[in-house]
């Protein structure tokens, strides 16, 4: 019986004869030559079976040669393992549980199979061996399909375990279809669809496509992202080759020394972090805004000044950009200042209501305004000239004491 | 029993004996090197042929080793498998090169050797004035040590060899 359950035509492409047998009449009798699997032994028979398996490779000089570089970690390996393996099963057998029993076997068997080819000496069994007679630079298991899988990650930006390989641009396109053919192989009855996405994505991608320029971007923060856009072709190669902490350091570098600007809004911009032009459009439109709130904002202030510090001296814009600016300081010191305007004011306004007369129409008249209307109905009534008219009136009680509030 | 049970079986067989009977150094030794130097070589075959002559004298069987064809045509087993004459040639030499074991139903101690292994292949028997006889494959000659084992071919008990070892097989297309 085959150990892989199927039953289509096979051919032996090498075999190893580890002895010969005088054997029993087999169940095929008849049979001038029929291969047999063996059926399954009695537990004594099957134990004398590898215990003979074991004595005859013992026998062989060579392997253990062989061997004997690995034993020792592999000694290790079942010292430290084997109790605990006897525990979990105990615990495991107690319980009736089987398949869990099972399960601790297989994985202890793979975990000694995992060890004895921890670091095989074959170049080919890594995906990445630039130089044959340094295992020390080959990267990419690809013997087991554990360890293709694990290729499979490490390609990815992702990485293995978060770690993505470091492999040369250059070498990266053969590396994945090595990978791509090691899994294709490692999985037959599986198609390229099934197949990871980093292996996917080169068999997709076109020749001139700079992977290591993508790798690069995948890990970019934007503003990496934006100060590369805006790099020369050789820059962004240099940027590219850095190490992720080296592209931090080097923008942070640029933050404190390149133009900035910081809106209204409280929005800081960074020149190099955006495309040409954006920064000084942004910076105009802003500062536009700013002018034409601070019309407006001037405008409110007139208005105030007009209303409420009208004796104040100074034009109402005048005044009102000091409004302004006093709106601006700490609150305390705000309505101090503006306590001491209104009074001020108020202390200014009984010098313009004491000269004021009422008018016919009963509006206050200022004594040069009183003077003036003399000197005019003087004019009209003798037809002298304004300043002989003045001369008249100066010398009147009534226009002399107009003069001399003047 | 089915397949993936004998294969735990196997499992659970050989971690008890690395565990706890054999010698750890022994064990691990071969189950490193058949790991390491067999990727593909795991699967533990026999082969069936039966003994052709007893000479109990100089304690030696003959027989057939291996056959690999029939009346011209590559020999299938009941597996569907088989094992090309240039590939077996193979396999041969290294065992003729090397120990040479002969046991007794594929277990326990040695019980003696083989020392005569000979390829009958039609082109090779021609080429000794040797006319094809139907069947090719390999003959030999074991030596029995043991005297049990003598005593069961001598007796009809054992009635032919098998060989033991492992194969890399390919799809046939």
């Amino acid at each position: 019986m085959r150990f892989d359950g199927k039953t289509n035509k096979q051919r032996a492409t090498a075999i190893k004869i580890g002895e010969l047998s005088g054997v029993t009449v087999p169940a095929v009798q008849g049979s001038v030559a029929t291969m047999r699997k063996y059926a399954t032994p009695e537990t004594d028979e099957f134990q004398d079976l590898a215990k003979a398996v074991f004595s005859e490779v013992m026998e062989t000089k060579a392997v253990e040669e062989s061997t004997r570089e690995m034993l020792e970690p592999l000694l290790d390996h079942l010292y430290r393992s084997q109790d605990a393996l006897w525990d979990a099963n105990r615990d495991a057998m107690k319980k009736g549980n089987a398949e869990e029993v099972k399960q601790n076997l297989r994985e202890f068997a793979m975990s000694i199979m995992t060890l004895a080819k921890a670091a095989p000496s074959d170049p080919s069994a890594y995906a990445y061996a630039p130089d044959k007679e340094k295992p020390s630079g080959w990267k990419l298991r690809i013997d087991t399909p554990a360890h293709i899988s694990a290729a499979a990650a490490a390609l990815s930006p992702e990485g293995f375990r978060g770690n993505p390989v470091e492999i040369p641009a250059a070498d990266r396109k053969a590396v994945v279809a090595r990978v791509r053919a090691a899994w294709l192989k490692a999985y037959p009855d599986k198609s390229e669809a099934d197949m990871p996405d980093s292996l996917k994505k080169v068999n997709d991608m076109p020749e001139n496509v700079n992977v290591e320029e993508l790798q690069a971007l995948a890990v970019m923060t934007d503003a990496q992202k934006a100060h590369y856009a805006t790099l020369s072709d050789d820059d962004k190669s240099a940027f590219v080759k850095m190490s992720a902490d080296e592209r931090t350091a080097t923008v942070d570098l640029l933050k404190t020394t390149e133009e900035t600007y910081t809106t209204s809004k409280g929005v800081s911009l960074v020149k190099s972090a955006l495309p040409a032009g954006v920064f000084e459009m942004l910076k105009s439109q802003d500062e536009d805004l700013m002018k034409l709130r601070g019309e407006q904002e001037l405008q409110g202030f007139v208005k105030t000044a007009e209303a409420d510090y009208q004796y104040l001296p100074g034009t109402a814009l005048a005044k009102a950009a000091v409004l302004r600016d006093v709106a601006k300081m700490d609150k305390g010191v705000a309505e101090t200042l503006t306590a001491a305007l209104k009074a001020g004011n108020a202390a200014m306004k009984p010098q313009f209501e004491q000269h004021a007369t009422p008018g016919g129409d009963g509006m206050a008249k200022s004594a040069q305004e009183e003077f003036d209307g003399m000197v005019k109905v003087h004019a009209k009534e003798h037809n002298v000239t304004m300043a002989k008219a003045t001369e008249a009136v100066m010398a009147t009680d009534a226009g002399a004491k107009l003069y001399e509030q003047l | 029993m089915p397949d993936t049970v004998r294969t735990e079986t196997i499992i659970l067989f050989f971690i008890t004996y690395f565990l706890s009977v054999a010698h750890t150094t022994a064990a691990v030794a071969y189950y490193a090197h058949e790991l390491v130097s067999s990727n593909t070589m795991t699967q533990y075959n026999e082969l069936y042929v039966p003994v052709a002559k007893v000479d109990t004298d100089r304690r030696l069987v003959f027989g057939w080793g291996q056959v690999v064809t029939k009346n011209g045509e590559e020999l299938f087993d009941s597996d569907n498998q088989s094992i090309p004459k240039s590939v077996a040639l193979d396999g041969w030499l290294e065992f003729a090169k090397g120990t040479r074991m002969l046991k007794q139903m594929h277990a326990g101690e040695p019980r003696g050797m083989v020392p005569f292994i000979f390829p009958m292949f039609d082109e090779v028997l021609k080429s000794l004035g040797i006319e094809p006889i139907g069947q090719e494959g390999i003959a030999v000659g074991a030596y029995v040590e043991d005297d049990e084992t003598l005593a069961k071919f001598d007796s009809g008990d054992f009635t032919g060899f098998s060989i033991g070892g492992g194969a890399a097989w390919e799809d046939v297309e």
